[in-house]
């Protein structure tokens, strides 16, 4: 473990102010974790005060179990966005999306071992999705979505044997339950995953470049070597999608992906995901050059060899579930300095789309509460921008494939090269040339200033110094 | 840096793509780790994996690069189309909507990936009773776009590895004749990416 703080270390934090975290300080150090975790629950479990609760759920160890953190996100949620009509079951009409939703759900929860329960989880997945798209149709699904749902899922539905049983249960606390989950499900998506839900991935792929932004901000010598002046930070894109949810999957209580998504809710901010991202490439610093070095003469291109190298140490930082724990501790700690570093981008280049969560629902310590209607009025907004952006981006790329195709073939280049050659000569001796005509009349010197210089070297140093 | 134990002859970029749930990762995963597990997890973005293997003697080393299906990450996958010598487009015999989008597939190829890339198509799920696009109408699409064509089960473990296996040696044979044609292009024997490709020597030249 120590070689992975170190190189973090040595740039401005020390271990020391990293182990200080203001609730524990009164706790003596002999006490052991789980006496900790025991304490901190009792304290969680008496607590009535929201604000209480969202300082609770953002420290070490999150809400600690299901049974309480299915409570706390209910009610830390429920003061983020007001939501109207709450059931709301008679919407019919399937949403376009509803086959690929089929087919995640498939291939969703392959970590739980028991096949009926993994069934049932499946069911009620494909429920809870399919009823949020039909309420809200104008949202469009992402693969990546199911990852985060699952996760909602087994706050409710971590115990197998109760799931199991569940059948026999009075179909009305069946019921009851299904609409907190929904609720929950509905609320987060609302307010916090707009910017994935348009007909198109360019506010998440925005979203990716703070990445880049903060790790310049922060080690400018590693955003060099990553080279991220040059390439898009692709590598992110299910990381920052899922909230994490994709890569560390849920397997038990103490799995450290509840303690992000607590951490998420309790600060009401989207901007966690991007700063854990950061703060595990800024601490994997040395193994992530190290490993760049050595790939560097097996890739093609500088996207391949960053995107395969940060790929490798992701997964073995993954299995060693401790570090991400340290992860965690940076990112809490430095969370108000990382977002104020990025608010300058956020405002001066506006990266991103003004109607964004990070701009507004999920900015972080957020004290409003949203209703139905601002929600639908900023999708509106963010609908009508993205449309706006991706005719831009379209019109982009067919001009870039048909740059790429003459740089590629030499063929096509050097006919090319013959016919703008051919253009010149015949507009050269054709005096009654449209071209040439137009070229004359309009008399302007930077049309062809080497044609000018050619002619009249004099006037064009003159025009020039004027 | 300079020629430290490298344990293989050759690189080989691959590509797979095609429509969502066609069994793209499930192929994949079973070539790699001989495994199949029919609720394997949905790709997101992009997935890279590495295999040596052997071909006509020479050990080569496949980097192989897993897509996501869905329309929207068509902007995110197709960066990395680029260098590709090799990509394979899968579509699933129980499914007429993923066979007919295989031109669309195809186009895409040709707006992104190098001229000489080496494609494959492959029709996959072959195990299954409720298929719906003939071996002769996949074989019949191979031919109208100029393809080799393999059906293939991940589940069953049928034509897994040929699939791999013909594309690498296609590439192979690839190199070996751009080798004899170009005869500054002789280093050692040993065959690298760089100089396979003539857009790739310039991708690197910085
Ligand atoms: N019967 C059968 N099912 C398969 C086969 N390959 C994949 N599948 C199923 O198809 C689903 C989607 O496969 P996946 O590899 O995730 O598709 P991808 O989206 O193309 O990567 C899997 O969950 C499997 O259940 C196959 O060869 N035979
Ligand atoms: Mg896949």
């Amino acid at each position: 473990m120590g070689s992975t703080s170190d190189s973090y270390s040595s740039s401005q934090e020390t271990l020391a102010t990293l182990e200080s975290n203001t609730i524990y300080d009164f706790i003596p150090s002999y006490i052991n974790l789980g006496f900790q975790k025991e304490l901190k629950l009792k304290i969680i479990r008496d607590t009535t005060n929201p604000v209480v609760l969202e300082i609770l759920g953002s420290e070490k160890f999150g809400f600690i179990e299901n049974k309480v953190r299915s409570k706390c996100w209910h009610c830390l949620l429920s003061r983020q966005l007001r939501l109207e009509n709450s059931r709301n079951n008679d919407v019919l009409i399937d949403h376009p999306d509803e086959n690929q939703i089929n087919l995640d759900v498939k291939r969703s929860f392959s970590f739980v071992e028991n096949t009926k329960h993994r069934d049932f989880l499946k069911d009620l997945l494909s429920r809870i999705i399919i009823g949020i798209f039909r309420k809200h149709p104008k949202l469009r699904y992402y693969q990546g979505y199911h990852d985060i749902v699952s996760l909602f899922i087994l706050v409710w539905h971590s115990n197998e044997e109760v799931d199991l049983s569940l059948s026999t249960m009075i179909l009305s606390a069946v019921d009851a339950q299904f609409d907190t989950v929904f609720e929950c499900v509905e609320i987060f998506t609302l307010v916090y995953l707009r910017d994935f839900m348009m007909n198109s991935l360019d506010f998440p792929i925005d979203q990716l470049k703070l990445i880049s932004h903060l790790i310049k901000e922060k080690d400018p010598d590693l955003y060099h070597s990553m080279k991220l002046d040059k390439i898009s930070p692709f590598f992110a894109i299910s990381s920052i999608l899922t909230f994490f949810s994709h890569d560390l999957k849920p397997t038990n209580e103490n799995s450290i992906i509840w303690e992000i998504f607590d951490l998420i809710i309790s600060k009401n901010s989207s901007f966690i995901p991007i700063l854990i991202f950061t703060n595990f490439i800024l601490m994997q610093k040395q193994k992530l050059i190290d490993q760049i070095n050595l790939n560097t003469e097996n890739f093609d291109n500088e996207t391949d060899l960053i995107h395969a190298s940060i790929q490798q140490i992701l997964l073995t930082s993954i299995s060693n579930e401790n570090f991400f724990f340290k992860i965690m501790t940076i990112t809490r700690l430095n969370y108000n300095r990382d977002v104020k570093l990025l608010s300058k981008v956020l405002f001066d280049s506006r990266i991103i789309n003004c109607g964004s969560p990070l701009l507004t629902t999920a900015k972080g310590n957020n004290k409003t509460l949203f209703d139905t209607k601002d929600i639908d009025n900023l999708i509106d907004k963010q609908i009508k921008i993205n449309g706006t952006r991706k005719n831009i981006r379209q019109t982009n790329t067919r001009f870039n494939i048909v740059l790429y195709h003459v740089i590629n073939n030499k063929h096509l280049l050097v006919k090319l090269s013959i016919l703008v050659g051919l253009l010149a000569i015949i507009s050269k001796f054709s005096n009654r040339n449209l071209i040439w005509e137009t070229y004359h009349k309009t008399k302007k010197v930077w049309l062809d200033p080497l044609h000018c210089l050619l002619h009249n070297p004099t006037s064009y140093l003159y025009s020039n110094n004027n | 840096m300079s020629g430290n134990g490298k344990n293989y002859d050759s690189i080989m970029k691959i590509l797979l793509i095609g429509d969502s749930g066609v069994g793209k990762s499930c192929l994949l995963v079973r070539f790699v780790e001989d495994k199949f597990s029919p609720s394997f997890i949905t790709t997101i973005g992009i997935d890279f994996k590495i295999k040596t293997v052997d071909i006509n003697g020479k050990k080569v080393k496949l980097q192989l690069w897993d897509t996501a299906g869905q329309e929207r990450f068509r902007t995110i996958t197709t960066a990395y189309y680029r260098g590709a010598m090799g990509i394979i487009l899968v579509y699933d015999v129980t499914d007429e909507r993923t066979f007919t989008n295989i031109k669309q597939w195809f186009k895409t190829v040709n707006d992104h990936a190098n001229d000489d890339a080496q494609l494959l198509l492959v029709g996959n799920k072959s195990d299954m009773d409720t298929r719906l696009v003939t071996y002769e109408q996949g074989e019949a699409l191979a031919k109208e776009l100029g393809l080799p064509f393999v059906e293939s089960s991940a589940k069953d473990d049928q034509n897994v590895n040929e699939i791999f296996f013909t594309l690498a040696r296609l590439i192979q044979d690839k190199i070996d004749s751009n080798k004899l044609s170009d005869a500054k292009n002789t280093n050692d024997g040993n065959v690298n990416i760089k100089s396979s490709s003539s857009s790739m020597s310039k991708a690197n030249c910085c």
